[in-house]
C-alpha cells in the first residue's frame, strides 16, 4: 500500500494527515506548534507515520507541506500555499461547498472554491488578531474558562451585550469591565461572538458567499461563533464530516496523492 | 538648530543685472529655460550662521564616529568582501558551465535571473545588471550622463547647495538618484530602456534645478532675492497656473523633501512619521500628511518663498499639513484652492473658475507680478502638444504590441501632467524622441519587456511610494505588464489657447482632475464604473488594486469593487500598503500578495523564480 502525507504547520497548531491510495484518511494528528516550524512538522509527521507503521517520511509516496509562509516543511517533496490546501481539503470532504472562511490561530481567510477544488479568489486578514483563535484564547482566559467551555457559553444567552471595541487589547479590557459589573456572562459572550461574526462579513463577501458558508480552522469548532454567523450574516453554516481544523493538512495530502499518482 | 536671517529685503545688483539680460534675451526670442536669472544670483549667505551649522554637523559626525562600533563595522566590511569574492567565483563557475550558445546569449541579451542582485541588509544591489553588451554600454553612458547633469546643475550654485546638503538629511538621498534610475529600469532592454532613460533624465534635471532653487531660497541658508519670485505649491497642486507668470517660479514645495524622496529611498519618511507621532498625531493617520507635518516638526523643510498655494487635495489631510505649515512659518501667506467635489457636473465649473481667478489675484498681490495671457497661451499650446503625444502612447499600449511600460513612464506622465505642464521647452524634445523610438519599436512589433509579456495589467488606486518600481517587479517576476495606471488617466482635452474666458474654464477643469483626485472626489462611478470601462478599453487581464491601509477614502469602495469584479470575472489582486511607511506593510508583503494570487488562483509559475522571494528591507 502506498501512503501520501500532508502537513500543515500553522502559527498555533501543526496538523498532519496520511491518506491511502484511495484517498481514505488513515491517520491524523494535531499538536501545538513549536517555535521552529521544521521541528513541529517533524514531530507531527513522526506521530502519523507511527500510526501506519512507517519509520520515516521518505517512505511516503509523496509528501506536501503547507502553512503560513513558504517552505514550512523543508523535507517535503513540495510546499503548496495553505489557501489552495484548505480549498482542496474542503472539496474532497464536501464538493458542494463554494465558500470558505478559515479562522486559524492568528489570521482569517476568505476563500472562493471552484468546481474542481481550485481557488477562484481569496482574501486574507493577517494584520489584526481580533476575531482569530488568539483572540478567543484571550477571551476564555478573561472568563477563567477552557476554550471549549467558552465556545458554548453564548448559546444560552437571552440577550446580547454588544462589545464596541474592534481590537483584541481593547475588547479584553472592555470584557473585564463588563464582568466586573456583574453582567450575565453568557450575554457578554454572545456580544463577543457577534463582534467576531461581524468581522467575518468582509471575508464571507470576498469568498463570494451568497446563502451558505463553511468554516475551517480550529475556530470552526466554536459553536457560539457558528451560531452567531448564522444569525448575523444570515448565512447557513455547512458542517463538515471531518475535523475542520484538519482541512489544510487533508488538502495537502490530497494534492500529494494526485501528484504522487501522476508521477 | 534654527538659523534665522532676515535679509529678504536686500537688493542685489548682480541678480538684477542678470534678470535684465534674461528679459532682453526673452524679448529677442532667445529665452533660456530655466530663466538664468534664477541661478547664480549672488547670495546673501549668512556665513556666521552657516559656520555655526557646520560646526554642529561636524559635532554630530564626530559623535557618530566615536559611538560607532568600529570592530563590528570592519567585520561587516570583511564579510561583504568575502561574500563579493564568493559571488564572483560562483558567477564565473556558472559561466564556465554554460554551453557556448548559452554564454553567447547571456553576453548579447543579458542575464536571466535578477533576484541574486539583492543582498540582505544592503541599500543597493550587489552590482549593476548585465543587460547584454550593447544595452549595458548604453545604460552606463546614461549613468554617466545623469551624474554629469547633477554635478553641472549643482555647480551652478555650489555653495548654497552644499550648505543645504549638510543641513537636510533628505538632500543626501538625492545623491542616490542614479540608483533610483537603475531600479526603475531593472530588467529593461532595447527601445524600452532608451525611452525610460530619456524620461527619467528629464525628471531628474527638473529635480536638480529645483533642489538648487530650494537651497538658494532657504532663509536658513542662501536667502537670495530670488525668494520674492518663488511661489510654493503643495506637492499635489498642479503648476500650470504659473504659466501666466513667466517672471516667477512655481516650486512644488514638499515634493523634494517628502514626496519624491520617499520614492527614491523607502526609509526617508520614517523619521518624519516618528517625529509627528511623538508629537501626538495618531499612528493610523495617512502617511502623506503625517510625513509632511513630521518634516515640519524636525525642521526638514526650507523656509522660503513669497506665498504658498495649497489645495483640498487629495483630501483633508492637506488641511492638516497646512495647519502645521502656518505654525512653523507664520510669515507665509497661503491660498487654499477648494474645487467642487462633484466636478463632473458642468454647473460647478464656474465655481472652480472663481477659485482660479482668486488664486491669480492672490499671486499678483503678493508678488507684484502681472498675469500674462500670451505667456499662458504659449505654454498651454506646448502642453496640448505634449498631451497629444501622451495619447499616442495610450493608443500604442492598447494594441497587442504595447511599447511603453514601467515605472519611468508612470512617473514621467505624472510629472509632466502635474509639475511641468508644458513649462520646460526641453521636455518637448523628449516627447518627440520617445515617440520616434516608440513608433519604430511598434512597427517592428518589439516586445517591450523581452520574454516577459504574459499578462496585460492595469493599476488602480494610489501606489505605494516606497515601492515606486513595483510594476517593474511585476513584469520581471511574473510577466504582468502594467499598461496604464489610474493616476495617469487624467484630463486629456485640448486646452483653449485663444478665448480667455474659455481658457479659464479649461484650466479649472484641468485642476479639478489633478493626480490623486479621482479616488477622493467626483463620486464612486469615477473609481468603480470607470475601472470597468478602462479594463475593457485596455483589454487588461489583471487588475492590481492598491489599498492604502490608512486611506479611509478608498476603503469605502472596497466591497462594491469586490462584488462587481466577481460578477465580471476579472482577476483583481488587492495589494495593501502604507504609502510612505514600509514598516506597516513591507515590500516583501506586497510581493507576497501577488505571489500567492499567481500561484493559487492563476496556477502560474514565475518567469524569474529568484525574484519571488528576496530581501530588500533596507534596499533603496
Ligand atoms: N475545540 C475548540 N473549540 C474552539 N476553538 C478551538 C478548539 N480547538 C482549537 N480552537 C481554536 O483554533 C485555533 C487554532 O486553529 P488552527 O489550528 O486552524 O490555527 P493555525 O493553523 O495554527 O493558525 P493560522 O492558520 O492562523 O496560522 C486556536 O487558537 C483555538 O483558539
Ligand atoms: S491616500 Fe487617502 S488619506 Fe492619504 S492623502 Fe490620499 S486621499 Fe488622503
Ligand atoms: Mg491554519
Amino acid at each position: 500500500m502506498k501512503y501520501y502525507g500532508g502537513c500543515d504547520v500553522g502559527s498555533t497548531y501543526t496538523k498532519a494527515v496520511i491518506l491511502d491510495e484511495n484517498g481514505k484518511m488513515v491517520a491524523d494528528t494535531t499538536i501545538k506548534s513549536k517555535i521552529n516550524s521544521e521541528a513541529s512538522a517533524k514531530l507531527a509527521m513522526d506521530e502519523v507515520l507511527g500510526k501506519v507503521g512507517l519509520k520515516s517520511s521518505k517512505e511516503l509516496a509523496y509528501l506536501i507541506g503547507t502553512g503560513y509562509g513558504r517552505n514550512k516543511v523543508p523535507f517535503a517533496d513540495e510546499n503548496i500555499s495553505e489557501i489552495s490546501c484548505h480549498a482542496m481539503g474542503v472539496h474532497v470532504t464536501d464538493p458542494s461547498v463554494k465558500a470558505i472562511i478559515d479562522i486559524g490561530g492568528q489570521d482569517v481567510k476568505g476563500i472562493a472554491v471552484d468546481t474542481d477544488g481550485t481557488v477562484k479568489n481569496f482574501a486574507m486578514n493577517d494584520k489584526c488578531a481580533a476575531g482569530t483563535g488568539r483572540f478567543y484564547e484571550a477571551m476564555a482566559r478573561s472568563f477563567e474558562m477552557t476554550l471549549p467551555e467558552f465556545s458554548k457559553l453564548s448559546l444560552t444567552a437571552k440577550n446580547v451585550i454588544p462589545i464596541t471595541a474592534q481590537c483584541t487589547v481593547f475588547a479584553e479590557s472592555e470584557v473585564i469591565t463588563l464582568v466586573g459589573e456583574n453582567k450575565p456572562m453568557d450575554e457578554i459572550a454572545a456580544g463577543i461572538q457577534m463582534a467576531v461574526a461581524k468581522r467575518c462579513f468582509v471575508m464571507a463577501k470576498k469568498a463570494g458567499a451568497t446563502d451558505s458558508i463553511t468554516l475551517t480552522g480550529g475556530c470552526a469548532k466554536n459553536d457560539g461563533l457558528k451560531d452567531a454567523i448564522e444569525h448575523v450574516l444570515k448565512l447557513k453554516v455547512i458542517n463538515l464530516k471531518t475535523d475542520p481544523q484538519l482541512m489544510g493538512a487533508l488538502g495537502a495530502a490530497e494534492f500529494a496523492r494526485q501528484k504522487g499518482q501522476a508521477k | 538648530m534654527v538659523l534665522s536671517t532676515e535679509l529678504l529685503g536686500i537688493r542685489n545688483a548682480l541678480a538684477e543685472k542678470r534678470e535684465i539680460k534674461a528679459k532682453k534675451a526673452a524679448a529677442n526670442g532667445k529665452a533660456k529655460f530655466p530663466n538664468p536669472a534664477f541661478f547664480r544670483a549672488k547670495d546673501n549667505i549668512d556665513w556666521k550662521a552657516q559656520g555655526k551649522n557646520l560646526m554642529e554637523v561636524v559635532g554630530i559626525c564626530t559623535e557618530m564616529f566615536k559611538e560607532a562600533d568600529h570592530k563590528a563595522f570592519w567585520k561587516l566590511q570583511a564579510e561583504r568582501c568575502k561574500d563579493d569574492l564568493n559571488r564572483c567565483i560562483l558567477e564565473f563557475k556558472q559561466a564556465t558551465q554554460m554551453s557556448p550558445e548559452e554564454l553567447k546569449d547571456v553576453f548579447l541579451n543579458g542575464e536571466k535571473t535578477l533576484g541574486k542582485l539583492y543582498r540582505k541588509g544592503d541599500m543597493a544591489t550587489v552590482r549593476r545588471e548585465w543587460k547584454g553588451a550593447v544595452d549595458t554600454a548604453y545604460d552606463f553612458k546614461e549613468w554617466l550622463k545623469m551624474w554629469g547633469m547633477l554635478l553641472m546643475t549643482f555647480s551652478k550654485d555650489l555653495v548654497p547647495a552644499l550648505n543645504s546638503a549638510l543641513y537636510y538629511r533628505w538632500m543626501i538621498s538625492y545623491f542616490c538618484c542614479v540608483g533610483f534610475m537603475d531600479k526603475n529600469t531593472f530588467g529593461q532592454k532595447g527601445s524600452a530602456l532608451r525611452m525610460s532613460h530619456l524620461m527619467i533624465y528629464d525628471i531628474f534635471r527638473y529635480v536638480a534645478e529645483n533642489l538648487v532653487f530650494l537651497a538658494k531660497c532657504d532663509k536658513k541658508n542662501g536667502n537670495s532675492v530670488l525668494n520674492k519670485k518663488v511661489v510654493l505649491f503643495d506637492e499635489m497642486t498642479m503648476g500650470q497656473i504659473m504659466a501666466g507668470f513667466p517672471d516667477l517660479v512655481g516650486i512644488p514645495y514638499q515634493l523634494m523633501p517628502v514626496f519624491l524622496v520617499s520614492e527614491i529611498d523607502q526609509l526617508t519618511c520614517i523619521p518624519y512619521i516618528d517625529a509627528v507621532e511623538s508629537f501626538g498625531l495618531p499612528a493610523d493617520t495617512c502617511p502623506v500628511p503625517s510625513s509632511e507635518c513630521g518634516a515640519l516638526v524636525i525642521d526638514a523643510l526650507p523656509h522660503m518663498g513669497s506665498c504658498f498655494i495649497s489645495s483640498s487635495m487629495p483630501c483633508d489631510g492637506s488641511v492638516m499639513a497646512s495647519e502645521y505649515m502656518s505654525r512653523r512659518f507664520p510669515d507665509l501667506p497661503v491660498y487654499h484652492l477648494t474645487f467642487p467635489v462633484r466636478y463632473e457636473y458642468e454647473e460647478t465649473t464656474q465655481d472652480a473658475v472663481e477659485d482660479i481667478k482668486g488664486c491669480i489675484k492672490f499671486v499678483e498681490e503678493i508678488t507684484g507680478a502681472k498675469w500674462n495671457w500670451d505667456a499662458y497661451f504659449k505654454q498651454m499650446k506646448r502642453f496640448n502638444e505634449e498631451t497629444a503625444y501622451e495619447l499616442q502612447k495610450w493608443e500604442v499600449n492598447k494594441t497587442d504590441y504595447p511599447q511603453i511600460i514601467g515605472p519611468c513612464y508612470e512617473l514621467f506622465r505624472k510629472w509632466n501632467y502635474e509639475m511641468d505642464g508644458g513649462a520646460d521647452p526641453r521636455t518637448m524634445r523628449t516627447f518627440e524622441k520617445v515617440n520616434d523610438i516608440m513608433m519604430k519599436a511598434y512597427e517592428r512589433r518589439e516586445e517591450a519587456w523581452r520574454g516577459k509579456m504574459k499578462y496585460r495589467g492595469i493599476v488602480w488606486s494610489c501606489p505605494a511610494h516606497y515601492y515606486a518600481n513595483f510594476s517593474n517587479w511585476l513584469a520581471n517576476c511574473w510577466g504582468i505588464d502594467i499598461l496604464v495606471e489610474m493616476e495617469s488617466l487624467n484630463f486629456t482635452k485640448v486646452l483653449e489657447t485663444e478665448d480667455k474666458e474659455e481658457a479659464l474654464m479649461d484650466l479649472a477643469r484641468l485642476y479639478e482632475r489633478m493626480v490623486m483626485r479621482r479616488h477622493t472626489n467626483g463620486g464612486y462611478h469615477n473609481v468603480v464604473d470607470e475601472l470597468w470601462r478602462q479594463v475593457e478599453d485596455w483589454r487588461a487581464e489583471i487588475i492590481i488594486m492598491y489599498q492604502n491601509v490608512a486611506c479611509k477614502n478608498m476603503a469605502t469602495l472596497q466591497g462594491i469593487l469586490d462584488d462587481q469584479c466577481r460578477d465580471k470575472n476579472y482577476h483583481m489582486i488587492w495589494i495593501e500598503h502604507d504609502l510612505m511607511d514600509p514598516r506597516t506593510v513591507s515590500r516583501k508583503n506586497m510581493r507576497g500578495k501577488v505571489n500567492e494570487y499567481m500561484r493559487t488562483v492563476m496556477r502560474a509559475e514565475p518567469i524569474d523564480p529568484t525574484l519571488e522571494e528576496f530581501d530588500d528591507e533596507t534596499a533603496m
